[in-house]
């Protein structure tokens, strides 16, 4: 139980839909979400396949208490062999999507094969069908979502889609869903559209069913209560994620410039505050309010209007379209976007920073990603590697807010210098002969924590599995306390460890900053079959770490991956807290593999294999 | 002599004492240890809290410290996990 204990399952090249029972003995031992899907996928498919081949498979999947009251009980992941990095990808979304297929009577959705023209899944509880997509090929997600959900006519269709950029195969083009909610990181869009998949609606009427429906509401209900008023709630209610913007800069974390920096001169026209401050146009603020995922308390999501009289909400965008669509609330900026297109870019224009993460909602791509490959093709232009030839005039400087905007439009519809960072940081830098100025791990793009002063970061970093993420550890408070690498090798690997738990419950990476393990091992235990204390979910954790790990090693990675771009281990930082200080992992490597049971070149050791039942 | 206190990732939540500024200057008998500044400064819980002079964090161990001098610029910063 809180398991639907079904599969369905979408054959793309045979156009056939069928559903299987779920493996309840893989769901006790990977719980569901990230860690469940994981384990499909190695059963599945070659590590080596093309990930862009019909070969590759994209696996939705809800944790057992998706779709319950549990508070944020509403995420999903996206599981694939990522196409930006060759590793596993597995994308985490909430919104309300997840809580949809949930109710459809799934745990697990796996898209096979490729369809022979564009296509779309329509799921309504049991009935499982694919339709002719073309009208809606070519699409964005803003158009996709509402023109599909009127097609079906029931406006409580749920609906995930792909915009130009998964179509177009944008290495790092990620899956939208409620319009501004996305399976983000990792590329699992440009699989979707690989696929020819443009969107997946869905329709669930069904409940949950629970093992101990008056335990787990009163274990919702402690959890809940602990969290009301508990102070980072709040914090993360009245300012956001974009609140760390201040934090970063001031520790000097921020990555500014494509990490040349670590604190940016121009943070104040763009972080949580000037998002509050009312404009001289109409005497609004960006900021209109806060948005929540399903069975959210939280609601840190914002939504952010452009100023009415800057010109990209004004006559027309460069297909020809009326940019007025622009002047309607969407999304807000989120630290990592903020970060990514504000101090990585080296610019200080809020409303160009608003417009090009619209813009990643409305064509779907990965705003960290996206951003920090366009710092890179800046950081290639000021070292006149790139010119003027190639980028068609566009002055691709640190700083220019109209270079870093038409960068974002080209690269939604792959035109010009937009193709090129379509392909992602590491190959962009590879192409123009500069390997060395792509801010990257195992391929993927940084998040806005600069590792020079973070020592338990440029950890997380190196050794996440998929590629360089702020979201697979928690040295955050830690690092802000002490910039030193002591003790941060257990405290990266057992944080890994129950993250891995938490992104397979169904719950929300923010809500586990709140609560303590306790709550959720209690819900999930009142909720599901079996004894899940805190222990478990550790051992659980673990054990899809170790999984994903052996994907990444059979998919050909090594020690030599768990490592951190040369400008941060070689160029001291200037400013903050590790003013001096360079990334080092030399000591802390060696630390996490022996606490992991893993060997001198990082492969699970046979007894840890065996530990795990693996 | 006082010390300057300047808060960062508050908004209008810091103290009343700041009275929505982001800088205040703070008379307190010096060396005061960190914890007694951002007390008497208004801060009721440190939950979350990291604090830095200068270019230097003060590392939880030394919170209880008398560490605080005269005429330091004490940076109040409001953290939690981003995304």
């Amino acid at each position: 139980m809180a398991w639907q204990n079904k599969v369905l399952r979408i054959d793309l090249n045979n156009k056939r839909c069928s559903s299987e029972p779920l493996n309840r003995e893989w769901a006790q031992a990977y719980l569901g979400q990230r860690g469940l899907a994981t384990r499909y996928l190695v059963d599945e498919i070659d590590p080596g396949i093309d990930p862009l081949s019909p070969e590759n498979k994209l696996i939705f999947a809800t944790g057992p208490l998706t779709g319950t009251p549990a508070p944020t009980g509403g995420r999903s992941s996206a599981v694939t062999k990522s196409p930006l990095t060759g590793a596993i990808a597995a994308s985490n979304s909430g919104g309300l999507f997840g809580a949809e297929l949930k109710m459809a009577g799934y745990d697990i959705l796996i898209i096979e094969g490729r369809a022979s023209s564009p296509v779309y899944l329509s799921i309504r509880d049991e009935v499982a069908e694919l339709h002719a997509a073309d009208e809606f090929w070519g699409r964005s997600v803003w158009e996709t979502e509402p023109g599909l959900r009127a097609k079906l006519g029931d406006p409580q269709t749920k609906i995930a889609s792909i915009g130009r950029a998964g179509e177009i195969g944008v290495k790092y083009a990620c899956i939208v869903n409620d319009i501004d909610r996305a399976f983000g990181r990792s590329g699992v869009g440009a699989v979707m559209g690989s696929k020819n998949l443009k969107a997946i609606a869905i329709r669930g009427t069904q409940g949950v069913e629970l093992n101990d429906p008056e335990a787990f509401l009163s274990a919702v209900a402690d959890t809940n209560a602990f969290m009301r008023d508990h102070p980072l709630k709040k914090r993360y209610a009245a300012r956001g994620t974009h609140n760390m913007m201040d934090v970063t800069n001031q520790f000097g974390s921020l990555p500014t410039r494509n990490c040349r920096d670590v604190q940016f001169e121009g943070v104040e026209a763009i972080n949580a505050d000037a998002v509050r401050v009312p404009r001289r146009s109409d005497n609004k603020p960006s900021l209109q309010g806060n948005k929540a995922c399903f069975a959210c308390t939280i609601g840190c999501g914002r939504v952010a209007t452009i100023d009415p009289q800057s010109s990209l909400v004004n006559g027309n965008d460069p297909q020809g379209g009326d940019r007025s669509r622009y002047k309607l609330p969407s999304g807000g900026l989120e630290y990592e976007t903020a970060f990514a297109f504000g101090p990585m870019c080296g610019v200080d224009d809020l409303d160009a920073v608003n417009y090009a993460n619209f813009l990643c909602n409305e064509h779907g791509m990965d705003p960290i990603s996206l951003g920090v490959t366009i710092a890179a093709a800046m950081d290639l232009f000021e070292e006149n590697v790139l010119t003027l030839d190639h980028t068609d005039g566009l002055e691709l400087r640190f700083g220019n807010a109209d270079a870093l905007v038409r960068a974002v439009e080209l690269t939604a519809t792959g035109e010009g210098i937009g193709a090129d960072i379509g392909l992602g940081s590491t190959r962009l830098c590879e192409k123009y002969g500069r390997p060395e100025l792509a801010m990257v791990v195992k391929g993927q793009e940084f998040p806005g924590y600069d590792p020079r002063a973070m020592k338990g970061m440029a950890l997380a970093y190196a050794t996440s599995n998929r590629g360089a993420c702020h979201m697979r550890a928690r040295p955050f408070m830690e690092d802000f306390s002490n910039v030193t690498t002591e003790g941060k090798a257990e405290l990266v690997k057992t944080t890994q460890d129950l993250i891995g738990a938490v992104d397979s419950a169904g719950i929300c990476m923010f809500a586990n900053a709140i609560i303590a393990p306790e709550h959720l091992s209690s819900m999930i235990d009142a909720a599901c079959d079996g004894d899940w204390t805190v222990d478990r979910l550790r051992e659980t954790g673990e054990r899809i770490w170790n999984l994903e790990r052996q994907f990444n090693l059979a998919a050909g990675f090594s020690m030599a991956d768990d490592s951190l771009p040369e400008r941060t281990v070689t160029e001291p930082a200037r400013g903050g807290a590790g003013t001096g200080e360079v990334a080092d992992l030399s000591t802390m490597l060696g630390e996490y593999y022996a606490l992991r049971g893993w060997d001198d070149k990082g492969v699970p050791l046979a007894e840890t294999v065996r530990r795990l039942n693996l | 002599m006082p010390i300057k206190i300047s808060v960062f990732g508050f908004g209008d939540d810091s103290p009343a004492l700041f009275q929505n500024q982001k800088k205040i200057l703070l008379n307190i008998d010096t060396p005061a240890t960190p914890r007694a500044v951002i007390l008497e400064a208004g801060f009721d819980e440190a939950e979350g809290l990291v604090l830095m002079i200068d270019n230097g964090v003060i590392v939880p161990q030394d919170w209880d410290s008398p560490i605080v001098k005269d005429g330091d610029d004490l940076r109040v910063m409001s953290a939690f996990e981003g995304g």
